[in-house]
Parts: C-alpha cells; sequence; structure tokens
C-alpha cells in the first residue's frame, strides 16, 4: 500500500527515470504505478514548511487541479510527492472534485491534504460587499455537495472563495458559517482565497481572527507584488497558513503574445523566495510540466541564468503597451501610439525587427514620426516615454527590409 | 504630405469599418424575453479578463479557444435570470467545455445541441456557444422558466443542433451515454496530443484526432514513442501498442490525417472496438457515412 511520505524523498530524476526509463513496452507488460518512484534515490528531501497555525506540513509544491481532467495526471502528481490537492466547488461544475474523489478513494486520508472554496454568493462589484441573505445556507448546502462528490466526511482547507474586499473577509454571516462548518467537523480549518485587492483582503483575514489560512495570488508580474508581498509576511507572522496561486502568470509566457515561453521553475521559485508563503499550487495539466515544478519541490535556489530569465521576463513586461489608449486624443499628431509601441516591443522586447519593420509599414507612418512637434502632451498610463520610443523605432522605416531581416 | 495623410485616413477609416462590421457580425444579441425586461447593465468579458468573472474556472474555459463572454439579466418583479453566453472559437471547442462540465448522467434535454438542467441553471451548448441561464427567486416552474429562455436562445444561434460531426465516428454499440468529450490540449497529459475527441465503453475508452495531415500524426507518433522510450512505428506499420506508463496500454492506429485508438483500457474487446472505430473512421473521411 501506498504509504504517507513514502515518496517525498524522491528526487526528480528517480521520478522521470522511473516513469519514462525503460517502463515502456509491448502489451501486456502492465504498469505498476507511483511506489516505483519512490525505491531509487532519496538522496534529497521534498522542501516543505508549515502552513501557519494549522501545523500541517506541506511541500512548497502542491497541484491546483483546476485545470486537470485526467485523473492519472493527479496520481502521478500525488505519488511523486505532491500531498496538497486544491480545488473548488465551482471547477468544472462539479467534475473537477468528482475527479479527484476518484482518485483519493484508495488513499489513506490522511496521505493527502484537499482543501476545496466555496463563493459566498452575490456581491457588489465595487465595494466587494456580499449582498446575498441567504448564501450562509447555500454556503453549508454547497459543502456538503463538495463532500459527497469527494468521498469524503471532511476537507482539510474550506475557502471562502474569491474573496474581493476588506469588507467581503469580515462579511459576519460567511465566517459564521465557515466557522459552523469547522465545529461540525467537515473542515479543519478555515481560510478565503483573493485575487483581487490581495493585500487588503490578506490583512482583513489578519483582523478577522478567524481565518487560519489565506490562499493568493502572488507573481513576479503582479504590479503591486511588493505590497502583497508585504501582507504576506504579516499574515505569516499572524500565523496564518500562505498558499499562493497565479504563480506562473500570462499562462506560461512573458508576454501577452505568447511568443517567450517563461520560465516556469524560476516563477514557482521567486514566489517561494518568501518564506512566508508555505505552498504553491501551480496548475499543471502535462507530466512535463510536473516535472518542472517537481524541480522546484527539490530546490528552491535561483541559479543565475533563472535569475536572468526573470529580469528578461520582467524587462519584457516594460515593454508591453496595455493598450489604454489614453495616449490617442493627447497625440497632437494623431500618431497611433499603441502600435507604435507595440512595433517597440517586437524590436526591443522580442528582438523581432521584422515584426516591428513589417507593423511600421503597415502603419504607414508619414516620415519624420514626431519631428519638431512642440512639447509631447502624452502621459502615457505606464510611463513609457512614448516620444523617444517612437523616434527610435521609426528609423527602421529608412532601412530596406532585406537588411532588418 | 497631404495626400499620404488622406491616405492614411481613408485606410485607417476602411480598417475601422471592417473591425467595427466585423465585431457587430459577432455580437451576440440577447433576445426579448416576454414578461422579463433586460437590465441596463450588460456585461462583456474577453480573454483578458475573463478570470474577473468565473475566478480560476478561467483557464478551462480558456483551453477551450474562449473568445467573449456577455452576461445579461433579466428581471420579473423580485425574480431574476442571468444568462452568461460564452463564445468559442469553434463548435468542437464550445462542446468540449460543455461536455467537460455536464453531469455523467443527466437528465438531458434537446435544447440546441444538448442541455440539461441542474438546481438552478440549465446549460446548453449550441454552435459555437456555451449558454448557462440561472435562475434567482423564481418561486414556480423553475424547470419550466430555464427551458423556455433556453429554447429561446438557441432559437437564434444558427445550425444550434449540430454536433461536431466527427463524434459519428464512435462506435454505438456499447458506447455510455453522453460520454463523448474533446480535450483540446495535453490529451493524455502530453502536449503533442491535441485535440482528441473520446467516448467510453464498458472497460475502456476510444479516441479519434484529426491532425490535420499525414506528417503532423507522424510527428505525434514520433514525439510519443521518443517520449516512452521505444521505436517508432516505421513506415509500413498502422498500429503501435505501448505500456505507457502512466497510463497503462494504450493503442494508437493511424491512417492519412487521422489517429485514433484506446485508453484507460482495464477490460473487453478494445482491439475490436479500434478496429471498428478505425473503419468508420475511413468512411467518415470518405464521405461514406
Amino acid at each position: 500500500m501506498y504509504q504517507r511520505g513514502e515518496c517525498i524523498g524522491m528526487d526528480r530524476r528517480s521520478f522521470i527515470q522511473s516513469a519514462f526509463g525503460g517502463a515502456a513496452g509491448l502489451l501486456g507488460s502492465g504498469t505498476v504505478y507511483g511506489r516505483t518512484y519512490c525505491q531509487e534515490n532519496e538522496e534529497k528531501a521534498a522542501i516543505s514548511r508549515t502552513l501557519g497555525k494549522t501545523g500541517i506540513r506541506v511541500p512548497v509544491v502542491s497541484m491546483g487541479v483546476m485545470n486537470a481532467d485526467n485523473p492519472n495526471l493527479v496520481k502521478a502528481a500525488l505519488d511523486a510527492g505532491i500531498v496538497h490537492l486544491d480545488t473548488a466547488h465551482k471547477y468544472q461544475r462539479g467534475r473537477n472534485e468528482e475527479m479527484i474523489g476518484e482518485v483519493i478513494r484508495d488513499r489513506p486520508r490522511d496521505s493527502f491534504v484537499i482543501a476545496t472554496k466555496i463563493p459566498g454568493g452575490d456581491f457588489d462589484r465595487d465595494s466587494g460587499a456580499y449582498t446575498d441573505e441567504d448564501a450562509p445556507e447555500k454556503f453549508s448546502e454547497y459543502l456538503d455537495i463538495s463532500l459527497q462528490r469527494l468521498g469524503l466526511k471532511y476537507v482539510d482547507i474550506l475557502y471562502l472563495h474569491s474573496v474581493k474586499s476588506r469588507v467581503g473577509a469580515l462579511h459576519g454571516p460567511l465566517i459564521d458559517a465557515l466557522l459552523k462548518a469547522k465545529k461540525m467537523g467537515k473542515t479543519r480549518f478555515i481560510g478565503l482565497s483573493t485575487h483581487t485587492r490581495e493585500p487588503e483582503v490578506i490583512r482583513a483575514a489578519i483582523e478577522s481572527n478567524a481565518y487560519e489560512v489565506v490562499l493568493t495570488a502572488y507573481n513576479f508580474k503582479q504590479d503591486h507584488h511588493e505590497e502583497v508581498g508585504r501582507a504576506i509576511e504579516e499574515a505569516g507572522k499572524a500565523g496564518l497558513g500562505i498558499v499562493a496561486m497565479k504563480t506562473i502568470p500570462g499562462g506560461g509566457y512573458a508576454d501577452k503574445e505568447k511568443q517567450k515561453p517563461l520560465n516556469v521553475r524560476a516563477a514557482l521559485k521567486w514566489v517561494l523566495k518568501n518564506e512566508h508563503v508555505h505552498t504553491t499550487i501551480p496548475g499543471f495539466t502535462t507530466f512535463d510540466q510536473l516535472q518542472a515544478d517537481l524541480d522546484v519541490l527539490y530546490d528552491i535556489s535561483l541559479n543565475g541564468q533563472e535569475v536572468k530569465d526573470l529580469e528578461e521576463a520582467m524587462t519584457m513586461q516594460g515593454f508591453y503597451c496595455q493598450g489604454c489608449e489614453i495616449c490617442l486624443p493627447q497625440c497632437h499628431r494623431n500618431m497611433p501610439v499603441p502600435d507604435l509601441m507595440r512595433a517597440y516591443m517586437y524590436a526591443y522586447g522580442y528582438k523581432n525587427r521584422v515584426a516591428a519593420y513589417d507593423l511600421l509599414k503597415e502603419l504607414n507612418i508619414p516620415a519624420g514620426g514626431c519631428g519638431d512637434c512642440p512639447g509631447c502632451r502624452v502621459a502615457c498610463a505606464k510611463s513609457f516615454n512614448v516620444r523617444d520610443n517612437i523616434n527610435n523605432i521609426i528609423r527602421l522605416n529608412d532601412i530596406p527590409r532585406e537588411f532588418v531581416a | 504630405m497631404n495626400l499620404l495623410r488622406e491616405i492614411t485616413k481613408m485606410r485607417a477609416a476602411i480598417l475601422l469599418l471592417c473591425i467595427l462590421s466585423f465585431g457587430q457580425a459577432e455580437a451576440f444579441d440577447f433576445p426579448a424575453v416576454a414578461g422579463w425586461q433586460t437590465g441596463p447593465d450588460m456585461e462583456k468579458y474577453d480573454s483578458d479578463n475573463l478570470f474577473e468573472y468565473i475566478n480560476g474556472a478561467a483557464e478551462s474555459y480558456l483551453s477551450f479557444g474562449f473568445e467573449e463572454l456577455n452576461v445579461a439579466e433579466y428581471r420579473a418583479g423580485d425574480a431574476s435570470v442571468l444568462v452568461e453566453v460564452y463564445r468559442h472559437a469553434s463548435r468542437e471547442d464550445a462542446f468540449g467545455i460543455y461536455a467537460q462540465e455536464r453531469p455523467p448522467k443527466g437528465p438531458f434535454k434537446t435544447v440546441g445541441y444538448q442541455g440539461y438542467q441542474s438546481g438552478e441553471i440549465f446549460c446548453f451548448v449550441a454552435a459555437d456557444y456555451y449558454i448557462k441561464i440561472i435562475g434567482n427567486r423564481i418561486q414556480s416552474d423553475l424547470a419550466g422558466v430555464l427551458e423556455r429562455f433556453a429554447v429561446i436562445f438557441a432559437d437564434q444561434i444558427p445550425e444550434s443542433t449540430k454536433s461536431p460531426s466527427i463524434l459519428r465516428v464512435f462506435p454505438r454499440d456499447s458506447l455510455r451515454q453522453n460520454s463523448e468529450a474533446y480535450v483540446a490540449r495535453n490529451f493524455l497529459g502530453y502536449d503533442f496530443f491535441k485535440g482528441a475527441f473520446t467516448a467510453a465503453y464498458p472497460g475502456f475508452r476510444l479516441f479519434v484526432i484529426d491532425a490535420g495531415s499525414s506528417n503532423e500524426v507522424r510527428k505525434i507518433l514520433t514525439n510519443y514513442t521518443r517520449k516512452l522510450g521505444v521505436s517508432p512505428p516505421d513506415d509500413t506499420s498502422a498500429t503501435l501498442k505501448v505500456d505507457d506508463p502512466h497510463h497503462g496500454m494504450i493503442i494508437c492506429s493511424w491512417k492519412g490525417k487521422y489517429l485514433w485508438g484506446g485508453f484507460e483500457i482495464k477490460y473487453g474487446p478494445v482491439e475490436e472496438y479500434v478496429n471498428t472505430l478505425g473503419n468508420r473512421v475511413k468512411s467518415y473521411d470518405a464521405g461514406i457515412e
């Protein structure tokens, strides 16, 4: 039988080798899944942290199951040393919880840590305040449905899903519903999740003296990541368990146009540099992605190349025009500023001068660009020096295409 | 210089016109529903901000070619009906996300291609739309109200009842009802397997992939066998049986741009069914059905 922690000492090479090295063969050889990972090499232990005052010890890499519809991937994650699975009542309209239920059905209850999330009902879009009076009752009903889907008598962490503001986090009836669930033994610990106004919500969780775990968006590309990091530190010092989500931003790409893949290991390690983040829940959907995340399970130190990759990804973000278009009415010369900033990003962000050149030709910018335009009035929301960037990039117009390629 | 500027302006105007025309053609026109009034706020989300509306569930939608969500609320006294209209890149994508979320046993209704009611929500798929109708404070005949909305919405979507045609290749004998699914990406947890339709039978599942060309099929097989550390099939082969360390036995067969086979094999005459599936794929490809 699978034993709790049996695989924790397995290193990443063991996982890869045992999964693929010689395991494939002709029909009929059968597959013994899982325990083989643990038998080869225990040279490194998985890095674990204690989830605040819950006392739960979890490896620093967990699994956000929301995207996975492949039970064998979840099994592989558990067999490889991942312990904590994160899902939600709403994911795949319940099929996600059912799939997890199938996977964990034959495993000892103390070999995994399950978290699910239940929404607090209608809320005011501006204030984030909950407005649905029936929500606490529905909350309890939804929890019972989730437990049934998971095949569990209790979950380990029950989150109030996607809290938008301080007032939402401190909504008494929903806190009462969470506490009631805990008192009834339907969850061991309670928490909230947030990916909007995270610092405010995290601080409200501390203030509440009720929540024990916070699940928060946190990654190196957040504009306010320093503030989120500070709030996480405060929560950690207050004894809350901290789980980080959305740790790999942009769907695994450094840029919005999905041209530059992110170094996902580096992104995950960046999050774990904050010692108050106890675990992370990357949402892998392939075995290769799982392996990449397992690398981090055994080594969270950023190497030189990873630091460089993160710096480059941050720089890429610095090139990215959000297309808010507040510049358009400001420009004396009616220049297509967002498009020109995109051309600038192609040239200097992607190092793709051909794309920049072709875009410029398409835009048909008058020769001279900003030229002698007196006093540029454009105040870019991203603080780009629009005039300098335009004058810089339109120089490509003067070069024959064959010299650009 | 003036001429150049005029030309530029004309080009921009034409481009803008094209964009606007395109946008109008794609926008969802919320229909009138007798006895109900639409509220003033209609919300619209795209791939950049879907997360704000459905949180972490957004990533699944994005993997199925999500393009746009329009949300409108209808009111009648205290009661309200929220309608979420998700538009995806293709009929296959819309079916994929619908099938991922549908309960295994229904009961199902013929609204659009298919729909079902679950509590206060009615979901259905029609062409490249996945639509959810959510009732709130409806005092009587909740099911009737939701279905009436669903029918009205389905009626205004062209070819709303058509399923992805390739679903027809799955053998009907012993097919588990409503088990058909579509995995847009990372089928079996491998990024080289894309666009797989699947269906369940007692003891095993079948899959079929339209890879677009025989070269693409060859690439998939090369990647897969390389991953497993076995020899790639030679040019004369048409079937591969492997023991995948994550999935157990996998059977792959192929012809032209199609790749099909069996997985999650526990028992049953899977090879017989893979052969039958292959024959049906070939007929489908030849337009003989």
